[in-house]
């Protein structure tokens, strides 16, 4: 949706609202306009930030329940929207109604994507090897609900979502022997209708929705200007590889329909029972073409080509349902005990009908010039079930004391049957596959005086790895401490957690840890200024056994983090004015080594009772210099920005 | 130019919605009563004691609090009656006839039995009827919200700005989100800590909210990585998103976990064990070359494809 039609849009929200609202307006609207200025590389800037210059509403907040008895229709209406614009996210939220007769949910989100990385995937290496895939993409997302009758026995609804994405973007291409650069564009709508009811008659309630998904995909590629030469400059069997042109257009058309049920009952004062059941199917169709000429090898069918020509025509299936069944049992007051199952099951299918037709084909041995028609029929299958059981015992509120012991396991089973044109390297593509994992927890916590400390354990042992990086023992602690002086505005906190995961399998050798830990402490000393300063450590380790693919050697993929953030703030707020800065550093010494400099300024003057200009000051600077990848992604950005912020209340 | 013609047209929209907000204000500006001729003022009852009375600062607060709309209840300028307050508070004649010194019978919400009062409106279909499931020890409702002093630019009554909330007692996460290169933007633009995880506990899942049809919040939005796909890829369907993804925020591109690609995906392609899922490359693929090294220079389709069994598009 254009920024204007938003604007108009919520400006005649706000002006339906206004003969309702009163002599009150409680209103807060900060409107103004950004410049932005970087230096360095600035598809790095935008890939990470991306704040943009233009006009932007910051914020808009309008909630009232007043309408001082001039209407009966709409007892309340509330709206709030953030950063729409200039982007590159915004929102706007509308939320109105009457008690008991009905009630409007509306949400709007607007997404710009960009994505254009200098040395993606090859940091550290010697040379700098520009990222080949980009995206310049904008995502809009709208959903409404309405619900009929709130809070009788039964609520109709009806709900409506869409999500659109679409615009360019750049990818590549394996074909013959070498990756060519493509030009693309896309559209995705997916929009979903769906009509259902809430219920409550005496102690049982529920809900059940039945909705419609549909989403339509179409794509068009071509081969990009002057990339017709691809990733390999040598040629493949004395043959230059190159493209002249590259077309392919494809279209996917998803439905799905899906059933939700949520039914909850009480039986007596402390017993609740509770039983949900999801259901979706969802059926695929794709359409492909695909007209690209060249000169290219493929040692597939074992020739030179000088072009294809391919149609696809696939149809994919996925079903999808979960049960669950939950007993909430008040043992005692403070005392509640839980016990729950479900169960999950997907099953997907899909078939694949590709005709390609290699044009001018000459074998290796210069034979035999003639077009070569290649069929692959494919069908696949993939069938996964999960049974969860869990149990949890609480206690709260014992005297300044709380505490909870669970237990809960999981068993998957996995069967995947690829299609023989899937295998290339013949193992661990498919089979049967079983997993069982039991998780223990416990924690307590204690809460008097402004004091709070709370620790808590997740201990989970499992039997077997369906995939390597899947962990046998896994244990999670954490720790929090806080205290709170209320009387000078003193706050102090401190918390820390690990996780450790491994398996010890041959051939496998998998060991993790990650680590954090970190403190703030927040106070007022006079009541005009606060300060907050926090300082935090992160550190990962991960190590992984693997098969290196061009020698069939081990070798170990070795991650590491070491990230050390300290961030400070203040804030000073007088009658005539108030002032607001920060900065913080995060610095990574691992695996991917940057520095990471963020500051912020801004200042608030009032110029008229209720009406204040806002000046601020942001300035993000990245370096990962310490990479030899000649300093391409390094980047400073500034935006300056100047808005005016209304609030009518506070003329009150 | 377009971009210029887009600048031109929100120039446009916010010079409006300032023209129409100024009139709109304009609007709303009281006329000042003329003074009315002096009259002897006379004799009222004397109106039995409101709570706002003293607790001036939370009578103001109310105004568009959502409580007001409790039945039975109004709230409004001229009719700031006590039964918002009592529909919590209990009636309190005690504590107003001791000005205040006496709190025996007014209801007051501290611990999780308060939590448990507010159970008794919020409860049955929405996610609170988990509550017990979800937060742990010490917490309970006001921990997040405030009935009197809601962060205004919130929506229901939150003391702070969501994610600021969440960060308060999860700092690694918030401190991730806000420092790390690659991360979601929150707080700024609509997505925040609760647009994936529901802060009022469910039982699986680790309070994810999970989409109506059993996937991962990711889908919610990034729906054309939602298949279903003729060659799925394994880790989508065994895994999920999170196998090679830190939504969280991440020191690596597009927000993986691991910094080279080749490594990222190696882990699981090998097969240095026979007995798990996930095949092993050809021995073409030399990663000491650069054009190896990212994997998904060849296999674009990465998350599934309908086309090609080795995702190549």
């Amino acid at each position: 949706m254009r920024t204007i039609y938003k604007l108009l849009l919520l400006q005649g929200v706000l002006l339906m609202a206004a003969p309702l609202s009163g002599q009150t307006v409680p209103l807060d609207v900060e409107v103004g306009f950004r410049v932005v200025r970087v230096s360095g590389n600035s598809d790095e800037y935008r890939t990470q930030i991306n704040e943009r210059p233009g006009f932007l509403l910051r914020n808009v907040t309008f909630a009232t329940s007043d309408f001082d008895g001039r209407t009966n229709l709409v007892d309340h209406l509330r709206v709030d929207g953030s950063d729409l614009g200039a982007g590159p996210a915004g929102a706007l939220r509308l939320e109105a109604g009457r008690a008991r007769l009905w009630s409007l949910r509306f949400s709007y989100r607007h997404a710009d994507f960009f994505s254009a990385l200098p040395d993606f995937a090859n940091p550290l290496f010697p040379t700098v090897i520009p990222g080949q895939h980009t995206i310049d993409r904008v995502r809009d997302l709208y959903d409404a609900e309405i619900e009929l009758l709130p809070g009788h026995v039964i609520t109709p609804l009806i709900g409506y979502t869409r999500n659109t994405y679409s615009g360019p973007g750049r990818t590549t291409y394996h074909v013959g022997n070498d990756e060519f650069r493509l030009a693309s564009n896309l559209d995705d709508v997916d929009q979903e209708v769906r009509v259902g009811a809430n219920f409550a008659a005496g102690p049982v309630s529920g809900r059940i929705v039945q909705g419609w998904r549909q989403f339509r995909e179409t794509e068009s590629l071509a081969l990009a200007p002057g990339e017709k030469n691809g990733n390999n400059p040598d040629p493949v069997l004395g043959l230059p590889q190159n493209l002249t042109n590259l077309n392919r257009q494809t279209s996917v058309k998803t439905n799905t329909p899906s059933t939700t049920a949520l039914v909850t009952g009480r039986i007596g004062p402390r017993l609740r029972l509770i039983g949900s059941y999801q259901r979706a199917s969802a059926e695929a169709d794709t359409n492909e073409t695909e007209t690209l000429a060249g000169s290219l090898v493929s040692f597939e069918i074992s020739r030179f080509f000088a072009g294809l020509t391919e149609t696809a025509s696939t149809r994919s299936k996925a079903t999808f349902w979960r049960g669950s069944g939950r007993a909430e049992l008040t043992v005692a007051d403070g005392v509640d005990f839980t016990v729950g199952f479900a169960r999950r099951h997907r099953y997907l299918d899909g078939f694949a009908l590709v005709s390609t037709l290699y044009l001018n084909t000459v074998t290796f041995a210069g034979a035999d010039p003639k077009d070569l028609l290649k069929l692959l029929q494919a069908q696949n299958a993939m069938d996964r079930i999960d049974n969860h059981f869990e149990t949890r015992l609480s206690a709260h509120g014992i005297g300044p004391w709380s505490a909870h012991v669970s237990w809960a396991e999981t068993r998957e089973d996995v069967v995947v049957t690829p299609d023989l044109s899937e295998i290339v390297v013949p193992g661990g593509q498919g089979g049967d596959f079983g997993r069982r994992v039991a998780e223990w927890s416990a924690g307590m916590g204690f809460t008097r005086s402004g004091f709070t400390f709370g620790a808590d354990w997740i201990g989970e042992r499992a039997n077997d790895p369906i995939v390597r990086t899947d962990f046998l023992d896994r244990d999670r602690y954490r720790l929090r401490l806080s205290w709170t002086d209320v009387p000078t505005h003193l706050r102090v906190s401190a918390t820390g957690a690990q996780i450790d995961a491994s398996n010890d399998r041959p051939g496998i050798g998998y060991d993790g840890r990650i680590r954090e830990y970190g403190g703030e402490i927040e106070l007022t000393p006079v009541k005009p200024l606060r300060a907050r300063f926090s300082a935090s450590k992160y550190q990962a380790d991960s190590r992984l056994l693997y098969r290196v693919p061009e020698d069939f050697t081990t070798a170990v993929s070795d991650h590491r983090e070491r990230g050390a953030s300290v961030q400070g703030d203040v804030t000073l707020t007088l009658k005539w004015f108030s002032l607001d800065g920060s900065y913080g550093r995060l610095q990574n010494k691992g695996s991917y080594p940057f520095t990471i400099d963020r500051a912020r300024a801004s200042a608030e003057i009032p110029v008229r009772a209720g009406v204040s200009l806002i000046a601020e000051w942001m300035r993000d600077k990245y370096n990962d210099a310490a990479q030899d990848t000649g300093n391409l992604a390094k980047f400073a950005a500034n935006r300056y920005g100047l808005y005016l912020r209304w609030q009518p209340r506070a003329t009150e | 130019m377009r971009r210029l013609k887009k600048t031109l047209r929100a120039a446009g929209g916010v010079a409006l919605l300032g023209v129409l907000s100024l009139g709109f204000a304009k609007g709303q500006t009281a006329p000042s009563p003329a003074p009315a001729p002096e009259k002897p003022a006379p004799e009222k009852k004397e109106a039995p004691p409101l709570c706002v009375d003293c607790h001036e600062d939370e009578g103001k607060s109310f105004r568009g609090n959502a409580h007001t709309r409790i039945p039975g209840v109004s709230w409004g300028k001229s009719n700031a009656d006590n039964k918002a307050c009592e529909s919590c508070h209990d009636s309190g004649a005690k504590h107003m006839e001791s000005s205040g010194e006496d709190n025996s019978d007014i209801r007051v919400f501290h611990g999780l039995p308060g939590a448990d009062f507010c159970l008794t409106c919020h409860t049955s279909l929405s996610a609170h009827a988990s509550f017990k499931a979800g937060p742990p020890e010490g917490i309970n409702c006001l921990t997040c919200h405030s009935v009197h002093k809601s962060e205004p630019r919130t929506a229901h009554l939150l003391q702070n700005k969501p994610t600021a909330l969440c960060a308060s007692c999860h700092p690694p996460r918030g401190a991730a989100f806000h420092d790390k290169p690659f991360a979601h933007r929150l707080g700024r633009g609509g997505m925040e800590c609760t647009s994936c995880h529901d802060p009022h506990g469910l039982p699986e899942n680790h309070g994810l909210r999970l989409t109506r049809t059993g996937e991962l919040p990711c889908l919610s939005c990034h729906t054309e990585k939602r298949g279903p796909f003729v060659f799925e890829h394994g880790a989508s369907f065994v895994g999920n998103c999170l196998s090679c993804h830190e939504p969280h925020g991440s020191s690596n591109h597009k927000m993986l976990i691991r910094a080279r690609v080749d490594q990222l995906c190696l882990e699981c392609h090998s097969t240095l064990n026979l007995t798990t899922l996930g095949s092993q490359p050809p021995a073409t693929h030399n990663v000491t070359l650069p054009r190896w090294r990212n994997c998904t220079t060849c296999h674009t389709a990465i998350h599934g494809s309908n086309l090609s069994p080795r995702l190549f598009k």
